[in-house]
């Protein structure tokens, strides 16, 4: 299986290259997702950019309220960074996760985001934070939410010609808590049977729902699904135990899982439900104890 | 001539016996073990293997363009010289699929070029006519009236039948009778070395196959018939092998040295064939799923009265060593119990799966899946204490088995029981868990173990050893029986070391090669130390003879007074009169005394009825007894193994490091079967060749493992040694359900015990 | 001009100059051309973790980094370790508590310990659990490689060892 390798040394390099192709290219940056699918035959790729040169887009940093995160920037980075905190925990508590110590060491947050065979937690993750996206081409730069960029089968809406080069995510309000979890067949790295992110601000002492997002993944493929529904229905309500019980009806009627030889639709449905159920309490948990 | 025992006092063991370092952990501790696919040579042209499209049809075509270029050869059955056939008990596999394939493991050709990608892109071109035939994806649906005839023998490719006593009686009287229903599933071998080999040309039709293997010897037969040639003019050669489990047992190591060699001598150039984990997970063989019946009776104070058991077994499109592992099965399918009445049925069926074969155990964790479970649950039916229960019922010294062998006194199995039973601290869990609240909850389970030694009903029992000292004073042992991690190699060398008296370092253990090592059966069935200890012991006390005579000759005393230890020859009664161990082998060149000596060892005894299985199927059995306790999160179904308590009855323990080794290994290979291994087939294709899908323990999932030994020593092994390969993974699967049932109040009757079959059968009832 | 490349790198404390194939992956090159067989493939898709390197002092996936993407990076494989003369404290200890079974995961384990014990001299069994936990052993069932490895990061601090 060959292919051609360009090696840029700057992001003006790698934006003018892309620019004259005439063909479309692959990038690679950690090498998680595009060598699997290379070795499983699921990329036959003719030229491919190697980005894991470009020191400029690892980084991470808090400016003006909001922090900056580099395409680039690994998983372990992130997972062991103390910039990450409160509600924007979640980031962490993700990092630290999914896959294994190596492949963290590898990975990065743009591959997880754009890459076709990411397992996109980090990218849920990141949708519930109500993260932007900087794309960059030759012609100039686009800043959105990432979320307006997601596609139906899970994959970002990259113009041509354009690459991700950070993400933005605003520093979160006060009394406020993110998180992610998942479940899997073992304790050890797997593609998870469900996982739930979750971003929560609370009122207090009142404890009503200022705002929720939830994220789920890996209940239809890697598509992460947005539970709207849900978060809508809490949204507004005093956080009690009513309230809990009916959003637990609500999600679990509001998403679409699908059953393959892992796990059936049954299963990840209640999982899914389990998770947002231990999510909340945990949060709001964190929420009214960061507050003293 | 002094006699063994003579040579090692059973209580007074200097090698034997203790925690010594293996012979092999130097070289794979710097990364300097050659594994095949780490010595193939630089011109070698590299093979891919065409596998059928289709899990079962009818092949009417086969076009494939002339290779050019990169491509040196594609080779087809019509290219085979000998006899077409790659294939372990039952002779009903082919190499190369000729007009029918019967599952989506059949290899229809193999293309040779000077590198992978080649090769690939050549089968990619080469067309193939499948005419499709109805496939049949479980043995239920092969067994059904007009299913189609996988084989013209028909689909049961072996049918066993065990009966001892009337269980009509039998269940008269009981007092209580259950009926279950046990499954199991695929289970990969998954050795983290893929299967690989390569085969270098030699003159006149010869051929050298190096590769990934356990057993040479049966290499060498298959290759030798596919070449049609002698078997002297193949020579196999085992290379340090990442792991095996029976899966390099069966097919794929002839396979992949048949097709090296055909290559090779074809295209008169090394040839070398290396799997990706796809394929290797594809083409080798795994463990059979059973689904197993139970019947059992009990009374009331707890005995069991009688056993009605059915097993049934995927074995696959081909039998591989199904029809020894229905053997196996049939023989421990009731457990380390006595039943005075038991049928038994065991049946080896042929559907459009991939092979089922050899894999650790064979045939006996499946088994004690079943009958552990079962008993366990026939405890709480009784409402007694699962391991009261099994005491009333253990196997004990002078008490028959269901095939009416009395056991001698070799039966640990009640110490064994006590062991875990304190070391657990059973009791007080039993009743300090009893108070199942909270949404984590956890459970405590037992299960126990009997596992008849080396080959039994399975063949001829024959091993052989050779131990040659050179000038330098070092012993080089040679023998068939290969080493892929079990240690059993270096044991074989303690025991030479302790016979002869040179030290540990001095040994030397040779590669298995069939021109330069006796033959030795397989290395399987856990007998390298059993038989293959025998043959060594007894080659080191001829030897050791020799030296003794030639020392008394020099020092002038008796035979009977030389001892030899730490390479150094000694008069008993004056330790000052001795000799160097180097000076004393100049001695014997010198007096023309043979240095080498080669053993072939048979075991006799064992045999048994035909029609109802009663006699005496192994000589000896390794028992054994494993607590599990495990946390349940009741609204995930997620397990968390918290603790694996051990204790086996290993006869005489040649290396304790090595048997905690097995046993460790053993209970995370049983776990991974337990709660998360599954390899799934789907319409005859395999849906999960890959270790993405397919879930093996990390060392996040295994806990910690305690392990005790007891001995008692058995009849056959060297010094009484017991088989500890296979045993470890017979029963901590059933202990981790038990303890699941203990923890939740389900069963779970089918394995793997997955999140969700536990969190739809806590839901289910609680309804 | 992009199917080949010069890569530089230093490989166990060597510098090395090497024309690679695009397509080629480090484990293929430090393999092949560097004839460094102690880094080993187990599957290809980063799920068993035999091929793991030392990378600029990050334990990495080999089988998932193009070579050219080793450009200027600084490699460590078990071959750099010890030799027999002068073992490491990790070589002793695998073979004092025979943590090698089969020997396939031990060039993965020993590494993977190696670059925990340079950031952590006295991890707890979990945190060594943890470190090793993306590589696979289907032999041991890993009580005797967190053993050894115990051991070892002992001897490292200074401790006696029994």
């Amino acid at each position: 299986m060959k292919f051609d390798v360009f090696l840029p040394e700057s992001l003006p390099d790698v934006l003018g290259f892309i620019d004259k192709q005439r063909e479309e290219v692959s990038l690679i940056a950690g090498g998680t997702d595009l060598l699997p699918r290379l070795m499983r035959g699921k990329s036959r790729p003719k030229l491919v950019i190697d980005l894991s040169n470009l020191s400029e887009l690892d980084f991470m940093r808090k400016e003006n309220g909001i922090y900056r995160i580099g395409a680039l920037t690994r998983i372990s980075e992130l997972a062991d960074s103390r910039l990450f905190q409160d509600g924007c925990e979640a980031i962490r508590e993700v990092c630290q996760q999914i896959a294994s110590p190596p492949i963290r060491n590898l990975a990065t947050v743009g591959g997880n985001i754009t890459g076709p065979g990411s397992f996109r937690d980090v990218l849920s993750v990141l949708m519930c934070l109500g993260a932007k996206a900087v794309l960059k081409s030759r012609r100039g730069e686009r800043v959105l939410p990432i979320e307006s960029l997601l596609l139906e089968e899970g994959k970002i809406d990259l113009q041509p010609r354009e690459i991700l080069t950070e993400v933005h995510v605003q520093e979160p309000p006060p009394n406020s808590w993110s998180s992610f979890s998942k479940v899997g067949r073992r304790q050890g790295f797997a593609i998870p049977l469900a996982s739930s992110a979750m971003f929560l601000q609370l009122e207090l002492p009142s404890r009503k729902v200022r705002e929720l997002r939830l994220w789920f993944n890996h209940l239809r493929d890697s598509i992460p699904e947005k539970a709207e529904r849900t978060a809508s229905a809490v949204t507004g309500e005093l956080l009690s135990e009513r309230v809990v019980t009916k959003a637990s009806g609500v999600l679990s009627a509001e998403l679409r899982p699908s059953s393959d030889f892992k796990a059936s639709s049954e299963y990840r449905r209640r999982a899914a439900v389990r998770l947002f159920m231990d999510q909340l309490a945990h949060c709001a948990e964190m929420i009214v104890g960061s507050s003293r | 001539m002094r006699q063994l025992a003579e040579f090692a006092e059973a209580d007074k063991f200097f090698v034997v016996g203790k925690r010594t370092e293996r012979l092999d952990s130097l070289v794979k501790v710097l990364g300097e073990a050659k594994y095949a696919a780490d010595d193939v040579p630089e011109d070698a042209l590299h093979l891919k293997v065409l596998r059928s499209q289709v899990p079962h049809a009818i092949v009417t075509a086969v076009r494939a363009q002339r290779p050019r270029g990169a491509v040196k050869a594609f080779i087809t059955a019509k290219d085979i010289p000998g006899i077409n056939v790659s294939s372990c008990i039952i002779q009903d596999r082919p190499l190369m699929a000729q007009d029918r394939v019967r599952c989506v493991a059949d290899i229809i050709g193999v293309a040779a070029a000077e590198n992978s990608d080649a090769a690939i892109d050549f089968l990619k071109s080469v067309e193939v006519r499948y005419e499709p035939l109805p496939v049949l994806e479980s043995p239920f649906e092969s067994l059904k009236d007009g299913s189609v005839k996988i084989h013209e023998s028909g689909n049961i490719a072996r049918h066993l039948q065990l009966r001892k006593g009337d269980v009509q009686r039998g269940f008269e009287q009981a007092d209580v009778i259950l009926s279950e229903t046990y499954s199991t599933q695929f289970q990969d071998a998954a050795p983290i070395e893929p299967e690989a080999g390569f085969a270098v040309p030699g003159p006149r039709g010869s051929v050298t196959v190096i590769g990934s293997m356990q057993n040479p010897f049966y290499v060498r037969g298959t290759v030798a018939r596919i070449l049609g040639v002698v078997e002297e003019k193949v020579r196999v050669i085992q290379a340090t092998t990442g792991g095996a489990f029976g899966a390099k047992s069966d097919e794929v190591a002839m396979d992949i040295a048949a097709l090296t060699a055909l290559t090779a001598l074809n295209t008169r150039r090394p040839a070398a064939l290396v799997y990706t984990r796809e394929e290797s997970m594809i083409l080798h063989s795994k463990r059979h799923p059973f689904t197993v019946k139970h019947k059992t009776g009990a009374t009331r104070d707890g005995k069991l009265t009688a056993a009605e058991i059915e097993l049934v077994a995927d074995t696959g499109a081909y039998a591989s060593n199904g029809p020894l592992v229905v053997v196996r099965a049939l023989f421990h399918a009731t457990g380390p119990y006595v039943i005075p009445n038991v049928k038994s049925d065991a049946y080896c069926v042929y559907t459009n799966n991939t092979i089922a074969g050899s894999l650790r155990g064979f045939g006996s964790p499946q088994a004690h899946f079943a009958a552990e479970c079962q008993i366990d649950a026939l405890a709480e039916k009784l409402d007694l204490d699962p391991m009261e229960f099994r005491l009333k019922n253990i196997l004990r010294p002078g008490l028959e088995t269901a095939t009416g062998q009395v056991l001698d006194s070799s039966v640990g199995l009640e110490e064994c029981v006590a062991k875990v039973r304190g070391a657990s601290e059973w009791d007080h869990k039993r009743s300090a868990w009893r108070e199942k609240t909270g949404r984590k909850r956890r459970g405590i389970g037992v299960a126990l173990v009997y596992h008849g030694n080396s080959i039994g009903p399975e063949g001829i029992d024959r091993s052989s050893a050779t131990l040659s000292i050179d000038e330098k004073g070092r012993v080089t042992l040679r023998t068939g029986l290969t080493e892929y991690g079990t240690g059993a190699r270096s044991g074989l060398a303690q025991i030479a070391s302790e016979i002869i008296g040179v030290p540990l370092s001095q040994m030397v253990s040779a590669p298995a090669d069939t021109q330069t090592s006796p033959d030795s059966g397989g290395t399987f069935a856990s007998r390298t130390v059993v038989m293959g200890g025998n043959a060594v012991r007894k080659a080191a006390a001829a030897l050791r003879n020799r030296l003794n005579e030639v020392a008394a000759e020099i020092l002038r005393c008796d035979a009977g007074l030389i001892e030899i230890r730490e390479g150094i020859a000694r008069r008993t009664d004056d330790s000052s009169r001795k000799i160097a161990f180097r000076d004393l082998i100049k001695s014997c060149l010198r007096r023309n005394v043979s240095l080498s000596e080669t053993v072939d060892f048979t075991a006799t005894g064992v045999g048994f009825d035909e029609k109802t299985s009663q006699g005496i199927p192994y000589l000896q059995y390794t028992f054994g007894a494993i607590v599990a306790e495990v946390e349940v999160d009741t609204s995930l179904g997620t397990v968390t193994p918290l603790k694996l308590t051990t204790a086996y009855d290993v006869g005489k323990a040649v290396n304790p490091l090595s048997i905690e080794g097995q046993i460790e290994g053993g209970a995370a290979q049983a776990l991974g079967y337990a709660l998360m291994e599954e390899l799934v087939h789907k319409d005859g294709a395999v849906v999960n060749p890959s270790l993405t899908d397919y879930y093996l323990p990390t060392s996040l999932d295994v806990p910690e493992v305690e392990s005790f030994l007891v001995e008692y020593p058995g009849v056959l092994g060297p010094y009484g040694a017991k088989s500890m390969g296979e045993p470890p993974i017979d029963s901590p699967a059933s202990a981790l359900v038990n303890a699941i049932a203990n923890a939740v109040g389900v069963r779970i009757n089918s394995l793997p015990a997955t999140p969700e079959k536990i969190l739809l059968a806590l839901e289910r009832s609680q309804h | 001009m992009m199917s080949k490349h010069l890569v530089v790198l230093n490989v166990n404390g060597k510098r090395r100059q090497l024309r690679v194939e695009s397509h080629e992956r480090l484990l293929d090159v430090l393999r092949k051309r560097l004839g460094l067989m102690s880094v080993k493939e187990g599957c290809g898709t980063g799920d068993c973790g035999a091929c793991v390197v030392i990378s600029d002092g990050r334990l990495v996936n080999s089988c998932l980094m193009l070579a050219v993407q080793a450009r200027n990076t600084k490699i460590e494989t078990l071959e750099g370790l010890g030799n027999e003369k002068k073992l490491h404290p990790l070589q002793k200890a695998f073979i004092r508590h025979s943590a090698a079974q089969c020997g396939y995961c031990t060039p993965a384990m020993i590494l993977t310990a190696k670059n925990l014990l340079e950031r952590n001299q006295k991890p707890s069994r979990e945190e060594i659990r943890n470190a090793i936990s993306g590589s696979l052993c289907r032999c041991t069932g890993y009580v005797k490689i967190v053993d050894a490895i115990q051991e070892a990061a002992a001897e490292m601090r200074g401790e006696t060892v029994g």
